[in-house]
């Protein structure tokens, strides 16, 4: 059945080119700042605002620093920030969505409940507060996107465990005698992996974009730690004479999102439910 | 109630209450699924449990089972009631004296579980074998239900139905019972599968010496497999006989009915039935 | 070929080509439909009967089938081949098809009475209310005793029995002379099986309705079906007139399967045939049914036999049943 899925998702020729970029940028954003000589916080004032040229392959921003090797660090930020929010928020949620939904009655109500209320808060306005919150840095930023993204993954999850738990499987093994621990880690989650998928997958880019957004508004992480959003803000000032300060950031960022997005619809696709059942 | 007895149904009523229309403006619409049935398993006898659908005998076999609370009434297992078990310790127990087999081959076998991590659980829920001494056992009851024991590594996608019936059989079997209700266990298997299953159904009934409740709408299945037969419709028990007696002279009505129109007599080589032409 | 011969399927093979090999579902499959005939077509799952229906009606997307052979003949139109417009004319007019659950063959958000009107509409000039005056006419013709009620019902509000005859009335809207039911009756229960038997003999006697039945339940065919032809592994391996068919069975596999009925004696003489069905992309070569037969030979696992005549009307397809097989050995 694996071999099944994934033949479907090669199938689908813009998943796995998207595939591919995600593996490339990755790389790139593991080993891109290693790569030339230039470290990231090196400044060297009299090259500075120059264009793209040998020396320095994506030119230099306002301070003289080489962007590529900034650029790639913001990467490594920004898909850290992306990765580990999708994480958490795919575990959080699926253990909330499957307790509340395995619980079923006043307690599923409750919860929620609660769910709907938060889901209710505008995004970014909720994730701003977060994060004015707490001391700004990458940490806060994972927590604070995190706390709203599990809402998403807790609602999928628990539609997933309300059709789960009338399933045979589950009543056998309530017939065995197996404790509501036990059924909703070995029999529960397991089976709702498919679409959990999909939507951690979304989630990532909207993480990194939230993220991206939120430096540039300044409420991220600040320097010399720059993370793409804070390398677009830079580039902002400088859009008329200096155009690719602008470009590169911007270009990766727009990439990586697509790329997560388009995998997440690949996902999609290759599990589709007639066959993955 | 003699010492002969294993199980005592008395009463028994499961109402389903069917809320239409929400947010609290709706009808309620009270649904008998299992209307006052009372009735007694004799030890090492198999009850055939017969009716068209929506005639209450999957609802009777899994109130029986406590997969649903009962509106009303009792059932008694060698003389306690088993909607009044006290404490944790007792329900487990309960566990191991009466199992279900599923009708659905297909949607009983978890399918993230391979087949020996399905019937493992009941050894691990009840402490029954540990380490070695449980993937012998593992294999035991793989070879009592007819499959070797390489099945014990294959996922439930992996075996055609017949093979995933034996595994689920193989489940219930596991905890060792002495009351196995069959709930439809051979309806959706073709014609010989089904022979095999029933095969199967005879050699562990004799060698286990289980007593059995076998639910079907098949007749000709009922006839084989029961030495009573217990008829149902519209929730209510209508009449309940020795197996002969009831398909030689039924005498409710709708007995006559659904008697008439299933069985087709076919002894030996001979059929003595008349076709319409 | 004789010229009163509604339909006519020669050789017909099917297969399809999917990841993990090549499925042979019909591999060569002859036989021809005279009009007024109830044709029952038996067989367990995977035997391919339900393909051959399908691909009497065009219904096979071509990928992922890789071959469609063979011949299919209604009247003298030859139907393999023919363009999508033309098998629109076809299907529901000529040929209508039943399948075997009303819930998934039903649009569940639409009423039962708009479907069977839509059905009647297709292709003929009617106004509504002529359209719904023959739906309720239908209704009632498929027996059903209050076709006003029903025709405003939802899907989900009928018992399976009664969204088996909606079905059966929206296969008649296009008022077919050929009407072949895909396992019918497999989702009822016994009382709604013989009903459902029932309407479709009195639409024989009355409007002269051809029908084919796809089953994997012997007993119910034999019941009804003047012939029947008896599929496995994508061939037919016995085919003759229902008596003989149930009362002489010579093939192997129908041996056994008429052995396997629970309604044939005690425990004892219970039999069931040994081995799994066989999987349709491992074929063996020579007769398939070979490696779980009680009686093959040396020769049954090389060739695959053709039909032998054993009565009139009556075909096995078995090296057994070849005139003068007597001496051959049989295999270890």
């Amino acid at each position: 059945m694996k071999n099944e899925i994934w033949m479907r998702f090669k199938g689908n020729k813009g998943a796995c080119i998207s595939l591919i970029l995600i593996i490339i940028l990755l790389l790139m954003a593991l080993i891109g700042p290693y790569l030339n000589s230039w470290r990231y916080s090196d400044q060297v004032l009299p090259n500075a605002n120059k264009p793209p040229s040998a020396e320095y392959w994506f030119g230099t921003d306002a301070l003289g620093r080489d962007l590529f090797t900034r650029v790639w660090h913001g990467a490594r930020i920004s898909l850290l920030i992306g990765l580990a929010t999708g994480f958490i928020s795919a575990v959080v949620g699926a253990i909330y969505g499957s307790i509340s939904g395995y619980a079923g009655g006043k307690i599923d109500g409750v919860m929620m409940k609660l769910v709907e209320i938060f889901y209710s808060i505008p995004f970014l306005l909720y994730v701003i507060l977060l994060s004015l919150l707490m001391e700004p840095g990458v940490k806060a930023m994972i927590v604070a996107l995190s706390a709203v993204c599990w809402l998403g993954t807790a609602r999928v999850v628990r539609g997933q465990v309300l059709k789960l738990r009338e399933e045979e499987f589950v009543l056998a093994a309530r017939l065995l005698g197996a404790g509501r621990t036990r059924i909703i880690f070995r029999h529960i989650i397991p089976n709702v992996s498919g679409p959990l998928l999909v939507m951690t997958a979304l989630i990532i880019p909207e993480a990194i974009f939230a993220e991206a957004f939120l430096s540039f508004l300044g409420l991220g992480a600040s320097a010399p730690v720059a993370s793409l959003g804070y390398l677009i803000k830079d580039g902002m000032q400088g859009i008329r004479s200096y155009p690719w300060q602008l470009f590169f950031p911007a270009a990766f960022v727009s990439l990586m999102m697509l790329g997560f997005h388009l995998v997440s619809d690949g996902l999609r696709d290759a599990l589709d439910p007639k066959i993955y059942k | 109630m003699d010492a002969d007895t294993l199980i005592s149904v008395k009463n028994l009523k499961k109402y389903f209450t069917i809320t239409r229309g929400g947010g609290g403006f709706g009808s309620r619409q009270v649904i008998p699924g299992v209307d006052c049935v009372s009735f007694d398993i004799r030890k090492g006898e198999t009850l055939g449990l017969v009716g068209a659908s929506g005639s209450g005998k999957t609802t009777l076999g899994r109130t029986m089972m406590r997969l649903y609370q009962p509106t009303e009434g009792q059932v008694y297992y060698r003389g306690a009631n088993i909607f009044q078990l006290k404490g944790y310790q007792q329900q487990l127990q309960l566990c191991r004296k009466m199992q279900m087999v599923f009708q659905n081959p297909a949607s009983s076998l978890n399918p993230r579980m391979t087949a020996g991590s399905i019937i493992q659980e009941a050894l691990i829920i009840h402490k029954l074998a540990q380490g070695v001494e449980r993937i012998k056992r593992i294999h035991e009851l793989l070879e009592l239900v007819g499959l070797s024991y390489r099945a014990a590594e294959r996922f439930p996608h992996e075996f055609s139905n017949g093979q995933k019936q034996r595994v689920a059989i193989a489940r219930a079997l596991a905890v060792e019972p002495e009351f196995i209700i069959f709930d439809e266990p051979t309806a959706s298997l073709d014609v010989s599968i089904q022979a095999q299953i029933l095969q199967l159904f005879f050699n562990l009934r004799q060698e286990l010496k289980l007593t059995c409740l076998f639910i079907s709408h098949d007749l000709d299945v009922v006839k084989l497999v029961s030495q009573r037969v217990a008829v149902m419709y519209g929730g209510k028990l209508v009449e309940l006989a020795e197996t002969r007696k009831l398909f030689d002279s039924p005498a409710h009505h709708y007995s006559k009915e659904l008697i008439a129109a299933g069985g087709l007599s076919y002894y030996g080589n001979k059929s003595t039935w008349t076709q319409n032409n | 070929m004789e010229l009163d011969k509604l339909l006519t399927v020669t050789e017909l093979k099917v297969s399809f080509t999917i990841p993990r090999g090549e499925i042979k579902a019909v591999r060569g499959v002859s036989f021809q439909l005279a009009q007024g005939e109830i044709l029952g077509i038996v067989g367990e799952s995977g035997c391919g009967k339900s393909v051959i229906g399908q691909a009497i009606l065009g219904l096979i997307p071509l990928p992922p089938c890789g071959v469609l052979a063979g011949s299919i003949k209604y009247g003298s139109e030859e139907l393999i081949g023919m363009k999508e417009s033309e098998l629109v004319r076809v299907r529901g007019k000529k040929i209508g098809i039943v399948f075997q659950d009303p819930a998934a063959a039903l649009n569940p958000i639409m009423k039962v009475g708009k479907q069977i009107v839509e059905a009647i509409q297709v292709g003929r000039k009617l106004t509504r209310k002529e359209a719904v005056l023959e739906a309720l006419k239908i209704l009632e013709i498929t027996g059903i005793n209050n076709p006003d009620e029903i025709f405003h019902r939802y899907p989900h509000e009928l018992s399976g029995g009664l969204g088996q005859r909606v079905l059966v009335a929206i296969a008649l809207a296009g008022q077919p002379e050929i009407l072949i039911a895909d396992e019918p009756t497999t989702a009822l229960d016994t009382m709604s099986k013989v009903s459902l038997v029932g309407l479709l003999q009195e639409l024989r006697d009355d409007i002269n309705l051809t029908i084919i039945f796809l089953s994997h339940d012997l007993v119910l065919v034999a019941r009804f079906c003047h012939r029947i032809l008896v599929m496995y592994a994508g061939l037919v391996v016995e085919e003759g007139r229902a008596a003989d068919i149930f009362n002489n069975p010579r093939h192997p596999y129908l041996r056994g399967l008429l052995q396997c009925l629970p309604n044939t004696a005690g425990e004892n003489v219970f039999a069931p045939i040994q081995g799994q069905p066989v999987d349709p992309a491992v074929l063996p070569p020579g007769c398939a049914f070979a490696p779980r037969c009680p009686e093959r030979m040396a020769v049954c696992q090389e060739l695959n036999p053709g039909g032998f005549q054993v009565a009139a009307d009556h075909i096995v397809c078995c090296w057994l049943f070849q005139p003068g097989i007597k001496g051959i050995k049989k295999a270890t």
